[in-house]
C-alpha cells in the first residue's frame, strides 16, 4: 500500500464510505465512485460524451455550476442568488475568491431555502478567470468528486489546501472519473495504435478528440496512467530542499549570506504509472533536476518551450549522492507556466536510441 | 464532553491500530524513534508536548484529546460560535441571531479549494464577510 493509502484522512474517508477495511482505501474509494457513476450510466443506456457525463452526473448530485469569467459574474451571482433567491452566503464570493495571497479556485455551496430534491440544491463556483481558466475542467471534476464521496453532507465547512490529503485524493477521484474509461478508454487505444511510445502530439489528439474542455495537462496525466508501459509524469519548479523549507518555516535566520539556502529545480510532482511501479521506474519526489537534463534545458532556457530526447536517469543525483537507476528513458518536456511538466518513459533494451 | 479511562499511550495505540498501522510506520511519520514509541504505549515513557503534537498531527487527534481523554460528545445541541466570531460580533454590536446567521452561511460553503491551508471557521475575515452580506441579513 502507498503511503498515500496509508493517510489517517484517506482512512477515515473510506470508512465513512463504507469501505472500511479495504485492502487500499484509495482504490476503494475511486472503485467506490465509478461504481456509482456506472449504475447512472446504465439507468441512461450508454453515455456518448465527456459532456453529457457531467450533465448525467451533476444532475444526480443535484449539482449546478456556476462559472465566474469576469467581474460581472459576481454581480449576476449576488443578483440571482443573494436577492433572488434570499441566498446571502452569494453575496460574500466575490470576497471569497478574491483573498489576496491565497487564490481560490472552486466553492461548493449548500443552498437553504431549497427543496431537498430540488436540482440546484448544491451550488458549485468556478472560478475560470485568467491563469484559472486551463483548471475549468478538472476543477469541475473535483466538485463533483466532493459530492461524490458525499463530504457535501458534513456539518462544518471544508477549508483545505491542495496539498491536503483529502485534496489530493479528490484530485484523483476527479481524474479517475472525469476522464471516464468507457469514453477516454476507446479514444485512447485509437491514437495510440501503431505507436511505441506516447508523445505531446497524442495527448492534444486524444484531448481534442475526447476531452475538448480539458487542459493539456490533466489529459496527459489521465493517458500517462493508462500507458501498458512504464512512465512517470513530472512536473519540476524550484523549490527548497524539504529540510530547507522546515527551517524557513520555522522562521530560522540566517547569520552568513551564503549558508542561505537557494531553491534549485526539483521534481515537485512525481506519479509513476501502474507499469512504472512494477518494473522499477521512479524518481524521487523533490530530487534536484540535473542540469544535463532535457527538463533543466528548458526550464532554464527562454527560447526553448519543448523539447524531447533520451537521457539516462544514472545522471540524476540525489542530494545523499545515490543516483537513479541506469535507464535509457524518452523525455517530452515542456513549459507551463511557472514550470516545466515533463513525461518519462522507459527505452526498452535494445531500442536503436 | 465525555472522558475516557484510557492513558495516553493507550489513546494513541488505539488510534494507530484504527489506522491499521505498525508502530514503525507511526514512528516514521512522527520523527520519533520505535523503542520510544513502544515504551509511550505501554506507560513506561512520559512525552513532551511537542513531541504529543507531532504525533497529534500524523494521527489526526487533538493535543487535548491526547492529553486531557476528552471526546466531544456525539451528539450535542450547543452551538459553536467561533471565538473569531464572537469577538468580531461583539466590537461590531451585532446580536447573537445575527452571529449565529453568519454562521450558518459560513456553513453553507461546503467545500473550498485554495491555495494554501485554512484553518476552518477561526480564520474566516468576518468583519470582510459581514461587509458582504449585510445588506441582505434580516
Amino acid at each position: 500500500m502507498s503511503r498515500f493509502a496509508m493517510e489517517p484522512d484517506i482512512i477515515d474517508l473510506a470508512t465513512q464510505l463504507g469501505l472500511g477495511g479495504a485492502a487500499d482505501p484509495v482504490v476503494a474509494i475511486l472503485d467506490s465512485c465509478r461504481r456509482r457513476i456506472d449504475r447512472w450510466v446504465a439507468e441512461v443506456g450508454g453515455i456518448s460524451s465527456i459532456e453529457r457525463l457531467e450533465a448525467l452526473v451533476a444532475g444526480k448530485l443535484q449539482m449546478f455550476f456556476e462559472e465566474i469569467r469576469s467581474e460581472a459574474d459576481f454581480a449576476r451571482i449576488k443578483d440571482v442568488y443573494a436577492a433572488g433567491k434570499r441566498d446571502a452566503v452569494f453575496a460574500a464570493m466575490k470576497m471569497k475568491f478574491e483573498d489576496e495571497g491565497n487564490p481560490t479556485y472552486g466553492a461548493l455551496v449548500r443552498r437553504k431555502n431549497v427543496a431537498d430534491d430540488a436540482p440546484d440544491r448544491y451550488v458549485a463556483v468556478i472560478d475560470c478567470r485568467g491563469d484559472k481558466l486551463h483548471r475549468r475542467f478538472f476543477t469541475r471534476w473535483h466538485e463533483i468528486a466532493h459530492r461524490l464521496t458525499t463530504h457535501a453532507d458534513l456539518d462544518e465547512p471544508v477549508y483545505r489546501s491542495e496539498h491536503d490529503p483529502l485534496e489530493q485524493m479528490m484530485d484523483r477521484v476527479a481524474s479517475h472519473v472525469g476522464f471516464y474509461e468507457p469514453l477516454f478508454g476507446p479514444a485512447f487505444d485509437r491514437e495510440m495504435v501503431g505507436r511505441s511510445k506516447l508523445t505531446f502530439e497524442v495527448v492534444e489528439l486524444i484531448r481534442r478528440r475526447a476531452f475538448p474542455e480539458a487542459s493539456f495537462q490533466s489529459a496527459l496525466v489521465a493517458c500517462h496512467r493508462r500507458l501498458a508501459e512504464p512512465a512517470v509524469y513530472l512536473e519540476a519548479s524550484e523549490a527548497f530542499k524539504a529540510e530547507d523549507r522546515r527551517e524557513i518555516n520555522r522562521g530560522r535566520q540566517w547569520l552568513i549570506e551564503d549558508l542561505r539556502p537557494v531553491p534549485e529545480l526539483r521534481a515537485v510532482k512525481v506519479f509513476p504509472n501502474d507499469a512504472a511501479k512494477l518494473k522499477g521506474l521512479f524518481i524521487i519526489p523533490k530530487m534536484r533536476i540535473p542540469e544535463s537534463s532535457q527538463v533543466h534545458r528548458i526550464f532554464c532556457d527562454d527560447t526553448l518551450a519543448s523539447g524531447v530526447t533520451s537521457e539516462n536517469l544514472g545522471q540524476w543525483e540525489h542530494s545523499g549522492g545515490k543516483r537513479l537507476a541506469d535507464q535509457d528513458v524518452w523525455v517530452e518536456a515542456r513549459k507551463a507556466r511557472d514550470r516545466v511538466i515533463a513525461l518519462v518513459q522507459a527505452i526498452p533494451v535494445g531500442t536503436d536510441l | 464532553m465525555k472522558p475516557t479511562k484510557q492513558t495516553v499511550g493507550e489513546r494513541i495505540k488505539k488510534r494507530r491500530n484504527e489506522l491499521g498501522w505498525t508502530q514503525d510506520v507511526l514512528a516514521e511519520k512522527a520523527g520519533i524513534s520505535k523503542s520510544f514509541l513502544s515504551d509511550l504505549e505501554n506507560g513506561k515513557r512520559s512525552v513532551g508536548a511537542e513531541t504529543l503534537l507531532d504525533i497529534g498531527r500524523v494521527l489526526s487527534l487533538s493535543l487535548d484529546y491526547l492529553m486531557t481523554a476528552k471526546e466531544p460528545e456525539a451528539e450535542s445541541a450547543e452551538v459553536q460560535i467561533p471565538s473569531s466570531l464572537a469577538s468580531f460580533a461583539g466590537r461590531a454590536g451585532l446580536s447573537f441571531r445575527q452571529a449565529l446567521t453568519l454562521l450558518e452561511m459560513q456553513q453553507q460553503i461546503v467545500a473550498h479549494r485554495s491555495a494554501t491551508k485554512k484553518d476552518g471557521l477561526e480564520k474566516v475575515d468576518w468583519q470582510k464577510f459581514y461587509e458582504a452580506v449585510k445588506e441582505f441579513l434580516e
